[in-house]
Order: C-alpha cells, then sequence, then structure tokens
C-alpha cells in the first residue's frame, strides 16, 4: 500500500471503521512511513480540537435528510412497481395473443388446430395455399373465447387493487417510522439541551465554591 | 484539560472553541455535512452514504478536506505544526 491509498483510510482508521483486510496493510505501512505518521497525528489534533466543543453552532437538519433518504427509497419502491406492472401486462398480452392465434377447428372428419392460420395438416401439403381462419365462426366458441378475456381482465385488475393495497400499507408504514424517528431526534435534543442545563448549572455552582487553599 | 488549569489556557481554550465554530461555519456545505455527521452525530461513513445517497469513498475523502481545512485555519493554534509556506 503506498502513501495515497494509505491516506485515503485515515479517516475510517481514525474511527475504527476500517475493514479488518485493510486495516493490517495500512498499520503496517504507518509503521514504517514517518509521514504518514505525521498526518495520522494532525488528524487526531483536529478531532481534539473538535471535541474542545459540544455540538457545532452550524446545524444539519438531521430529520429532513431522513425524508429525503425515505423519499429516495420510495421513488425505488415506485420504479420498482412500475418495472413489475409493466411485465404483467406483457405476460397477459402474449397469453392474450396466444388465445386468439391459437385455432381448434372441429369438422365433420378431421380436428385442425392452427396456429397463425399455419395448420398442422396443411404442412403436408406445401403447395396448397394457406386457408386462413380468421375468427373462430362458432359463436360458443366466440363466447367461450370472450369469457377467457373478461377473466383474465378482471385477474389484472385484482392484481393492480392488490398491488395498490400493498403500496398503500407501506407509505402508511413508512409515515409511522418517519414521526418515530422525529419524535426520537426531538427527545434526544431535548436531553442533550437538559444536560447542557445541568452542566452550566453544575460549573457555576462550582465556580462558587471557593477552594480549600483559598481565602474568602 | 486537567483540573489546575491555569486562568491563561482556559482562555486559550475559550479562544480555540470559537476558532472551531468559525472555521466549521466556513466550511463548504458538503464537507461540513460529511464532518458534522461522521463527528458529533457519531454516524459511519456507510450510515452517512445511506442517508445521504453519496457513496462512502466520497464522504471519505470531503471528511479528509474538510479535517484538511480545519488543520489550515487552526495552524497557528497548533504549537506542534510546522509552519508552512
Amino acid at each position: 500500500m503506498n502513501c495515497t491509498e494509505v491516506r485515503e483510510n485515515l479517516p475510517a482508521l481514525a474511527y475504527g471503521e476500517l475493514a479488518a483486510t485493510i486495516r493490517g496493510a495500512v498499520e503496517s505501512h504507518l509503521v514504517s512511513c514517518l509521514a504518514c505518521r505525521q498526518e495520522l497525528a494532525a488528524m487526531e489534533r483536529i478531532r481534539g480540537a473538535l471535541d474542545t466543543i459540544v455540538a457545532p453552532s452550524v446545524q444539519i437538519d438531521v430529520p429532513r435528510l431522513f425524508q429525503d433518504a425515505a423519499a429516495r427509497q420510495a421513488r425505488r419502491v415506485r420504479r420498482w412497481r412500475r418495472t413489475a406492472l409493466a411485465v404483467f401486462g406483457i405476460a397477459a398480452s402474449l397469453m392474450l395473443a396466444l388465445l386468439l392465434r391459437l385455432q381448434v377447428r372441429v369438422e365433420a372428419n378431421q380436428l385442425t388446430i392452427r396456429w397463425a392460420g399455419v395448420s398442422i395438416e396443411e404442412k403436408n401439403h406445401a403447395a396448397t395455399p394457406v386457408e386462413r381462419v380468421v375468427a373462430p365462426r362458432d359463436p360458443a366458441e366466440l363466447a367461450a373465447l370472450e369469457e377467457r378475456v373478461r377473466f383474465l381482465d378482471e385477474l389484472l385488475h385484482a392484481l393492480i387493487t392488490d398491488v395498490g393495497d400493498r403500496d398503500d400499507r407501506q407509505t402508511e408504514r413508512v409515515a409511522r417510522l418517519r414521526v418515530r424517528v422525529e419524535e426520537l431526534l426531538g427527545q434526544n435534543s431535548r436531553r442533550l439541551s437538559e444536560t447542557e442545563r445541568n452542566v452550566a448549572a453544575v460549573v457555576t455552582a462550582l465556580s462558587h465554591v471557593p477552594g480549600k487553599g483559598e481565602k474568602p | 484539560v486537567s483540573p489546575t488549569a491555569s486562568p491563561e489556557s482556559a482562555s486559550e481554550q475559550r479562544e480555540l472553541k470559537q476558532h472551531v465554530a468559525a472555521a466549521l461555519a466556513d466550511l463548504p456545505e458538503p464537507q461540513r455535512l460529511a464532518l458534522i455527521l461522521r463527528h458529533y452525530e457519531g454516524m459511519s461513513f456507510e450510515e452517512i452514504a445511506r442517508l445521504t445517497g453519496t457513496p462512502a469513498s466520497t464522504l471519505k475523502s470531503r471528511f479528509a478536506a474538510a479535517l484538511n481545512f480545519l488543520r489550515v485555519r487552526l495552524r497557528h493554534l497548533d504549537p506542534t505544526e510546522e509552519h508552512r509556506p
């Protein structure tokens, strides 16, 4: 590992976040490299300086960050749902096409199964012109087909409703979690200000008590 | 801070606090975010990455840049730091 790579990893090392696999390499480099050791020491001094203040006066809007993260997650879920619906739609269309193009015809002495107008029977007589059957002629067959299309349509709608319900439940859950996070953050800041008040009170009390060696 | 801290070191401490707060306020926003969430909020770089949607490697670079910024700004208060031109 060279100095550049080591220095990229120093922040994570300083906070004990470095993966054990890299830590060994970084630490062995530090043993042999004075410049990188000095860099780490300087970083530690800056961290010490940061510790002189409890919390910076410049605040970060953490609840807003959580909200943004939740919004990003929601967008990802929506994208996934749209893809799933699109895939389902394509599958349904293919099934419909299959049902419409597959033709089964029962005649006096033969059973003809056709796929897009090319029958198995006709394959034996390549020279014979292909007879095209556009739609089933039998009204009963037509009704059965319509029934199947209706069924598929209902199925599709039921699935869409189900996906919608799940989405609503998920949204509610996210909203509840968000409220909880905000509560916790509120509690946290209340506790912090309470601690700060207590510390201030203790400091004030101590500064008013004269030391043993001091004269009143 | 030792219990027998002299008034000078107390005033030095106050001065350091003021400089740290001022330097933090001057940090560019992305660097300040990385620094405050890591150092003061105690979040790991991975957690910050999930929260902000920024890669952890970018956050580490921003954090290092923030520390370098502070190091330059606080150099005059650090007796161990070399005074480079």
